[in-house]
C-alpha cells in the first residue's frame, strides 16, 4: 500500500461528503477560470484598439469614463504632431452601432489617406478612395454575418454605404467592425470636428515611452495609452470590471474554501482515535500532518481539474452569444490555469491547517481516549 | 539470565485529574528478556495505564522506565521507539476499519520499509504467522473478534520489536479463540525470543505465563513464579 492510496481511502470513506466539498471548490475554480478567460480576452480586444493600423500608441481624452466617450478637438492632432519624435499622426473617431445581430459593431472613422498608409490586410475588394464619403470597409466576420460583399450597399446607423473591401486582421474587434471616412463617421456620431483618439507613429528608433510622456506634458487634455495598464486613464470600466472580477472570485472561492475546511475538520475529528493509533504505532506528528495535508490537496486538485474543465465549458458556452462573440476572443493564458491551481493549493492548505494543527498537538494517549 | 532486564520500571506513578486519581502508585517491575509475564488485577487497578507508559504513549508523573537498557525519558525519538522497539495490542483491537487486514499490518511500516512492495510482502508474511494468510484483503468489520486480535498482533510485530505488550488480547473472545491467541503469543515468544507482557483477567491465560504480577489500586501486591508450562517445555 502506498501513502497516497492510504490517503485516498481516507477521503473516499465518506464519498458524498468528499464529492460535495469538491464540487464547492470546483465551482469557485470554475469562476476563476471563466471570468479570468473572459476578462483577459476583453482586455486583449480592447488592447487591439491600441495597435490598430500598426500605430505605436494612441492619445485619448484624459479622465474619460469610457474610451468610447473620449472626445478631443481636432486641433489636438496638430499639437501632438508638433512634438519631437512623432513621425506622423492619424486622427480617428469611434462609433458603436448595431449591425445585423451584432449590437456592438465598431465603426472606425479614419482619413482615407491614413488608411492607405497602413492598410488592413484585404481579402476582397479595395480600400476607400479619397473623397468617397459613402464607402466602407468591413471586417470579414462582419461581412459574413451581414451577408455582404464588395459592391453591395449597406445601411449602417441610418447611413447608406457601399461596401468596397473586406479585410481580416485577426482581431475580433476589427474583424467584426468596419472602417469609413473620418468626416462621415463624425457626422453619423453627431460630433463634427471631434476626435475619439489620435494614433501616433514615432520616428523609428525613438523611445515610445518618452514621446508618450512628452505629449501628456504638452497637451493637458491628452492621455497617452501605450499599454493595457494605461487604460485606467481613459476608461473607468476597466477598473470596475477588474474589481468585480476580484470580488466574485473572492466570494466564490471563499464559499468553496469553507466547504473544504468543514469537510477536513469533520473528517479529522471523526478519526481522532485512529490518529491516536497511528501515533501509537510510531507515526510522527509530521507524518500525520502530511497525511491530512495530502488528503486536502488531493481533494482540491480533483476540484481544480473539474473546475477548470467546467470553466472552459462555460466560456465556450458564453462565446455562442453573438454580442459576446463580436466583442472578445477568449484568451486561455497559462496564467489563468496557474492561478486556478494556486487557488486549489491555497484552499487545500487553509482547509488542512486547523485539523492538522489539532491532530499533532494531541498526545497519542489523548487521541486514543477521545470520544 | 544475567543480562540487563528487557523492561525495568522504577518507582513509577501516574496521577490523573490534578492529583485526585492515582492510577499508578510507586510501581517497580523488572521483566527479563524473553520472559512471558502476565499482569492481573481488578478493573481500574492501573494495568492498562502501566502498559501505555511502557509503550511510551504517555509519560509517568514520577519514576522512570528503562527498555532495553535505555531510559524512555531520555530518548530523542519516541516515534522510532514506538515503531521499532515495542509492539502493542490494545484492549480494543483498534484496527483502522477502512483498511484491509494486510494494510492495517503495513501501517507501522511507513518510514521503516521504503517500498510499497516490501511492506506488502512483510504484511503477507506476518499474516501467515498469525494464521490469517487467506484473509489479507478482508477489512476488520468482516473479521471475527479473534481474527481481528490476530491482525492486531501481526501489526504489533510489523517492525520486529523485541517487546510485545498485549492488553487483554483474549478478553472479548470465547475460550477456544482465546486459547489460540495465547498459543500464538507463546509460539512467537519461543520463535522470536520476544519478551511478552500480557494483561489479563483470565486465570487460564495467566497460567501459561512464566510469572504472574498481581496489582491492586495502582500498586503491585503480589508475584507468582510458575513452573515451566508443559507446552513451553515441549517446544524448547
Ligand atoms: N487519561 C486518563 N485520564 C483520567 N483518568 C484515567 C486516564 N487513564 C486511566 N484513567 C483512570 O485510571 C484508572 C486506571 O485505569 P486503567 O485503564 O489503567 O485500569 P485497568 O486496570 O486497565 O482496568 P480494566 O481492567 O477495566 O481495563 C481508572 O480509574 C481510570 O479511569
Ligand atoms: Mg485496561
Amino acid at each position: 500500500m502506498s501513502f497516497l492510496s492510504l490517503v485516498a481511502k481516507n477521503l473516499f470513506r465518506q464519498p458524498v461528503r468528499a464529492f460535495l466539498a469538491c464540487l464547492g471548490i470546483a465551482v469557485g475554480i470554475t469562476t476563476v477560470v471563466a471570468l479570468g478567460v473572459i476578462v483577459e480576452g476583453f482586455k486583449n480586444s480592447s488592447g487591439a484598439i491600441m495597435t490598430m493600423g500598426e500605430a505605436d500608441f494612441f492619445v485619448a481624452q484624459n479622465g474619460a469614463s469610457d474610451l468610447s466617450f473620449s472626445t478631443l478637438p481636432e486641433s489636438t492632432e496638430s499639437e501632438i504632431a508638433a512634438q519631437p519624435g512623432v513621425e506622423r499622426t492619424a486622427p480617428a473617431i469611434f462609433h458603436i452601432t448595431r449591425a445585423g445581430a451584432n449590437p456592438f459593431f465598431f465603426l472606425l472613422g479614419l482619413k482615407p489617406s491614413d488608411i492607405s498608409m497602413s492598410p488592413p490586410p484585404l481579402v476582397a475588394g479595395r480600400l476607400i478612395a479619397e473623397g468617397a464619403p459613402d464607402e466602407v470597409l468591413l471586417g470579414d466576420e462582419a461581412a459574413a454575418q451581414l451577408g455582404v460583399a464588395p459592391g453591395d450597399p449597406l445601411k449602417l446607423a441610418d447611413h447608406s454605404f457601399q461596401v468596397v473591401g473586406v479585410y481580416h486582421t485577426g482581431e475580433k474587434f476589427e474583424d467584426n467592425g468596419g472602417k469609413a471616412s473620418l468626416t462621415t463617421v463624425q457626422e453619423i456620431a453627431a460630433k463634427p470636428g471631434s476626435l475619439s483618439v489620435v494614433y501616433v507613429y514615432v520616428v523609428p528608433g525613438t523611445d515610445v515611452g518618452k514621446v508618450a510622456d512628452a505629449i501628456e506634458k504638452a497637451v493637458p487634455l491628452a492621455a497617452s495609452i501605450v499599454d493595457i495598464d494605461d487604460y485606467d486613464k481613459v476608461d473607468q470600466g476597466f477598473r470596475i470590471i477588474e474589481a468585480l472580477n476580484a470580488a466574485i472570485i473572492v466570494i466564490a472561492v471563499g464559499v468553496g474554501a469553507i466547504g473544504v475546511m468543514n469537510t477536513m475538520v469533520m473528517s479529522v475529528y471523526e478519526r481522532t482515535r485512529e490518529i491516536g493509533v497511528l501515533r501509537a504505532v510510531g507515526w510522527s506528528g509530521f507524518r500525520v500532518l502530511r497525511m491530512i495535508v495530502t488528503e486536502s490537496l488531493l481533494l482540491c486538485l480533483v476540484a481544480a481539474i473539474a473546475g477548470t474543465a467546467l470553466g472552459v465549458a462555460a466560456v465556450e458556452g458564453v462565446m455562442r452569444i453573438p454580442a459576446v462573440k463580436s466583442l472578445l476572443e477568449p484568451e486561455y493564458s497559462t496564467d489563468i490555469f496557474v492561478r486556478a491551481l494556486g487557488v486549489a493549493v491555497v484552499v487545500a492548505l487553509v482547509g488542512a491547517a486547523y485539523p492538522a494543527y489539532r491532530a499533532i498537538r494531541l498526545t497519542p494517549m489523548e487521541a486514543l481516549r477521545y470520544e | 539470565m544475567s543480562e540487563a532486564p528487557a523492561v525495568s520500571v522504577r518507582g513509577v506513578s501516574r496521577v490523573f485529574e490534578d492529583g485526585r486519581l492515582r492510577a499508578l502508585d510507586g510501581v517497580d517491575l523488572d521483566v527479563a528478556t524473553g520472559e512471558f509475564v502476565a499482569i492481573m488485577g481488578p478493573s481500574g487497578c492501573g494495568k492498562s495505564t502501566l502498559l501505555h507508559l511502557i509503550a511510551a504513549l504517555d509519560r509517568p508523573t514520577e519514576g522512570s522506565i528503562m527498555v532495553g537498557g535505555h531510559d524512555l525519558a531520555g530518548r530523542a525519538n519516541l516515534n522510532h521507539y514506538r515503531a521499532r522497539d515495542v509492539g502493542i495490542v490494545f484492549q480494543l483491537d483498534n484496527l483502522l476499519p477502512t483498511l484491509s487486514a494486510s494494510e492495517n499490518v503495513q501501517v507501522p511500516m511507513f518510514g521503516h520499509q521504503r517500498s510499497g512492495r516490501a511492506r506488502h510482502r512483510r504484511a503477507e508474511e506476518l499474516l501467515g504467522v498469525v494464521g490469517l494468510a487467506g484473509r489479507a484483503h478482508t477489512r476488520p468489520p468482516q473479521l471475527s473478534g479473534g481474527e481481528r486480535q490476530r491482525v492486531a498482533i501481526a501489526r504489533a510485530l510489523a517492525n520486529s520489536p523485541a517487546l510485545l505488550l498485549a492488553d487483554e488480547p483474549t478478553g472479548r473472545l470465547d475460550s477456544e479463540s482465546g486459547m489460540r491467541i495465547l498459543e500464538l503469543l507463546k509460539r512467537l515468544r519461543e520463535e522470536r525470543r520476544l519478551t511478552v507482557v500480557v494483561v489479563t483477567h483470565d486465570p487460564r491465560v495467566a497460567a501459561q505465563a512464566d510469572r504472574i504480577i498481581e496489582m491492586l489500586d495502582g500498586r503491585i501486591v503480589g508475584e507468582r513464579i510458575q513452573a515451566q508450562t508443559p507446552a513451553a517445555a515441549a517446544s524448547s
